[in-house]
């Protein structure tokens, strides 16, 4: 699993590759805490080369949005491939985040 | 009863007329009949007086004519003294002058004692006479006829007065009804020497009897002393016959009677009946002169007739005035009765349905306002509730309906669809029910949770609409609360709370309630006052059918807070269970006799599959009950607990330790064994995601952090299914009781965590915990094939 942090065009872009399951949550959730702790602006959750996410990863992804939400930051979730998008909508977070 | 109105007058008009044409006619008639009696009275006293004076006016003509008769002879009695020596013509000439001067006399002679001339012989007596209108004369006496010895000649001669002779017909002179007068001449020395006789024929008094005719048909007729009859318009009777004659030949005593009182001199008026005058009044009076006796009859119609004239006029008047009064009262009383004719037209067009029918304009302020007032009244009243009725109907009309939607609702509570799952070979059930009424009070009702067989069946008390609200009550608490509790009892005691708060009519449900978990067999029941299902189970190679025992607890919502037991058994698969309500046991036959258990036990069928064995025991019970009416629901459910499929295809476990750094390690498995069922990437990536979801939710729970622990995980596959079956020896933890998670709420409101056993049941087909041998096993189920689309 691999998290990369990037700022592009006014947006931090986070890049996320391979399977985000329970036993890489704990490292993924200290890579993203810089941006949980400072958000400067809408965030990008690039999920082209994501594989794999269960309820941790869900939950971390919940984390950044709860965060942003305060400072009427948006938060966008791209390229999510439609194994994962059917995760989405069974636990209803399709309806929690925008889609680009 | 019938016959004797169908005579009667039928209109109110004629009745009323005849009632008063017939008082009037009664008054009338009285009257007519007094004024008549007094009319007759008055007639018969001016009768009377009329009939009197003729009677006197005829004796005082038959004294003047014997007066008459008697002054002619006295006349004539010096003239033939100073004769007695002449010519003896002289004689003949003043006989034929006493004749000649009194019409009366018909004969008259002087007839001298024997040898009074003695050249003349015994017998002289010059005698002249009428005959045939001439004048004759003869001497009288000879050999053949001595008049001396005779009553007119002896009489006088010994009296030395003058006599009048009775009555008598003569044989020798005038050949007539006659009578004599009889003067005796007598010498100086007072010798009588002869009779100078006048007779006098009764003619004149037949003639003087018919005069006194004062009626066309009275007559008058006149008695001698002995009753003889002198005179009568029969001629013939005259000195032929006596009124006693007359009266024997008539057989009449009344007519005796008179005749006596008649030669007895007295004068009266008697009523007789005659055979030629019919009733009839006789007058009489004697003549005082003779001893005779005279009487006038008058035919009492005749007497009468004026006066019956007079009556029948009256009677016409009467009649006429009758018709009139009658005519005029019809009409008087029509008018009157008009309007009733009227309301009775309105009343048959009311009866009709025609509400508004029209009725009479009453200008007279009598009883027929007083009608029409109430007749108006009747009308409003009767349209106002004939409108509340039709708003009754309507209503009635919508509760019908609401009923059969009721009845429908009902009808798609209970499962419809059998076999209802068609894909698992561990469970086979039937279940139907018949209903008394349209809507039923039995319930029962089944359906599959967490691989556990959540099943129950019930009884209303009471039947109709009141049952089925209680039986939906029943069935929809059933579902809600087994939706989150495996226990039955737990489950029958919050549904026994809920409707023991709320059950004004105190209304009860019977209900047993079983959890069958399908993998293990173990079956979970409690029993509110059912009936004990009956359980077939397999002994060796034969099938035998008990009751289930069943602990004693009220029905459901007789008393709130009620303890409830609960039983478990083991079954094995081959295992049938039939409920049934007692619309079976207690189906009735013609005879009364109940269905019972012994024959129902009977014909429960060993391996007949769940549609077969309830078919077959509908059969029975219908061959019991012939064609008696059913009188309670009949509901029945059969559950097979068959043997499942044991052909495992493929197999694999794994055992991790209780660390998240192992879930690669599941990955990994997971990964194999989808690709040995092979499961596509999606599906592949779905199995992954639940089965690490259950992982750490064992982790997490089952062993608190750090604890040390084994969690055992066997995967296998038959040509249906894939199951997985997660063990560890932790805590016990039931994930399935989790609270289900809202997906609808937003960021803020969304709780961190919940979401694992949320996709579990998401992503797989089936779950299922239980607690067996101090372990935690879950099992968890794939159908295989083809993927299939996932609800969005």
């Amino acid at each position: 699993m691999k998290t990369t942090i990037q700022e592009e065009n006014n947006y931090q872009v986070i890049y996320f590759e391979g399977r985000l399951d329970t036993s890489a949550s704990s490292q993924v959730q200290q890579d993203v805490q810089p941006i949980i702790d400072d958000i400067k602006s809408d965030i990008i959750l690039d999920c082209t080369k994501l594989d794999y996410i269960s309820s941790s990863g869900l939950r971390i992804f919940l984390s950044i949005l709860k965060s942003a939400k305060p400072l009427e930051k948006h938060v966008y979730i791209k390229g999510l491939n439609n194994d994962l998008r059917q995760v989405f909508t069974m636990t209803g977070f399709i309806n929690l985040f925008e889609f680009k | 009863m019938m016959k004797h109105e169908s005579w009667q007058p039928t209109s109110f008009a004629s009745r009323l007329s005849l009632t008063v044409i017939l008082t009037v006619a009664i008054i009338l008639l009285g009257a007519a009949v007094v004024a008549n009696h007094f009319a007759r009275e008055s007639i018969l006293r001016e009768e009377t007086l009329l009939a009197t004076s003729a009677l006197d006016n005829a004796e005082e003509h038959i004294n003047n004519v014997f007066l008459t008769v008697e002054t002619a002879v006295k006349n004539r009695t010096d003239e033939i003294k100073k004769n007695l020596d002449n010519s003896h013509d002289e004689f003949y000439r003043i006989t034929r002058e006493i004749v000649e001067s009194n019409p009366e006399i018909v004969g008259s002679a002087i007839a001298f004692e024997p040898y009074y001339y003695p050249d003349e012989g015994r017998y002289f007596s010059p005698y002249s006479y009428m005959e045939s209108g001439k004048m004759l004369s003869k001497q009288l006496g000879n050999a053949h006829y001595d008049y001396h010895s005779k009553e007119w000649y002896m009489i006088p001669l010994q009296s030395k007065t003058g006599q009048w002779s009775e009555p008598y017909r003569d044989t020798g002179g005038g050949e007539m009804a006659m009578i004599t007068y009889s003067y005796p001449l007598q010498d100086a020395a007072g010798r009588v020497f002869a009779i100078v006789t006048a007779d006098v024929s009764l003619d004149w008094l037949s003639d003087l009897m018919l005069s006194l005719k004062y009626h066309d048909r009275s007559y008058c007729f006149m008695l001698s002393k002995d009753g003889t009859i002198l005179a009568h318009p029969v001629k013939r009777t005259v000195l032929n016959e006596t009124i006693f004659d007359a009266a024997d030949q008539l057989k009449n005593k009344d007519l005796e009677q008179i005749g006596h009182e008649m030669i007895e001199g007295h004068s009266d008026m008697k009523r007789i009946f005659s055979p030629h005058l019919g009733h009839a009044f006789i007058f009489y009076k004697p003549v005082a002169r003779t001893g005779w006796s005279m009487a006038i009859a008058c035919s009492a119609s005749e007497f009468f007739h004026n006066a019956f004239k007079a009556g029948l006029f009256v009677a016409i008047i009467i009649i006429l005035i009758l018709i009139l009064l009658s005519y005029a009262l019809r009409k008087a009383v029509s008018r009157l009765t008009h309007p009733l004719e009227i309301f009775t037209a309105a009343v048959n067009e009311v009866a009709q349905g025609n509400l508004q029918a029209k009725l009479p304009k009453i200008k007279t302020k009598d009883e027929m306002l007083k009608l029409y007032g109430a007749f108006r009244t009747m009308q409003k009243s009767i349209t106002l509730q004939m409108e509340e009725l039709k708003l009754v109907n309507e209503q009635k009309g919508r509760i019908e309906r609401e009923l059969q939607i009721a009845s429908n609702i009902q009808k798609a509570m209970l499962p419809k669809i059998f076999p209802p799952y068609p894909d698992r070979d561990d469970i086979d059930i039937y279940g139907q029910q018949t209903p008394a009424k349209a809507v039923g009070g039995d319930l029962y009702d089944f359906y599959i949770r967490d691989e556990k067989l959540f099943f129950c069946i019930g009884d209303v008390s009471g039947k109709g609409i009141p049952a089925s609200l209680v039986m939906a009550v029943a069935r929809s608490l059933f579902r809600t609360l087994s939706m989150h509790e495996p226990h039955p009892y737990r489950i029958i005691s919050q549904i026994n709370d809920r409707m023991s708060e709320d059950n004004p009519q105190e209304m009860f449900v019977t209900l047993f309630i079983g959890v069958l978990d399908l993998p293990t067999g173990r079956l979970r029941y409690c029993n509110a006052g059912h009936n004990p299902p009956v359980i077939i189970s397999e002994m060796g190679d034969t099938k035998q059918k008990t009751f289930l025992a069943c602990d004693s607890n009220i029905p459901v919502g007789v008393m709130g807070g009620w303890k409830f037991t609960q039983q478990e058994v083991s079954i094995t698969p081959g295992t049938t269970l039939f409920l049934y309500t007692d619309g079976l046991t207690e189906a009735e036959n013609k005879e009364h006799h109940l269905f019972g258990d012994d024959r129902m036990i009977e014909a429960l069928s060993v391996d007949a599959g769940s549609q077969g064995i309830t078919e077959q025991m509908e059969k029975a019970v219908h061959e019991f009950t012939g064609d008696a009416e059913q009188s309670d629901d009949l509901t029945m459910l059969t559950i097979c607990y068959t043997k499942p499929n044991q052909n495992v295809l493929f197999q694999k476990d794994i055992t991790l330790k209780n660390d998240v750094d192992q879930i690669p390690l599941l990955n990994t498995y997971v990964d194999e064994v989808c690709e040995a069922v092979d499961f596509d990437m999606g599906t592949t990536m779905q199995m992954n995601l639940a089965l690490e979801e259950a992982v750490v939710n064992v982790m997490n729970y089952a062993y608190p952090k750090g604890t040390p622990g084994d969690i055992h995980i066997m995967a296998a596959a038959n040509d249906k299914r894939l199951k997985f079956i997660i063990e560890d020896s932790g805590m016990p933890f039931d994930p399935t009781i989790r609270n289900e998670v809202d997906t609808s709420l937003s960021a803020e409101e969304r709780p961190i965590g919940g979401l694992g056993i949320h996709l579990i049941t998401q992503l797989m087909d089936s779950i299922n915990y239980e607690r067996k041998d101090n372990l935690n096993v879950l099992t968890l189920r794939k159908k295989l094939g083809k993927k299939e689309g996932q609800p969005i």
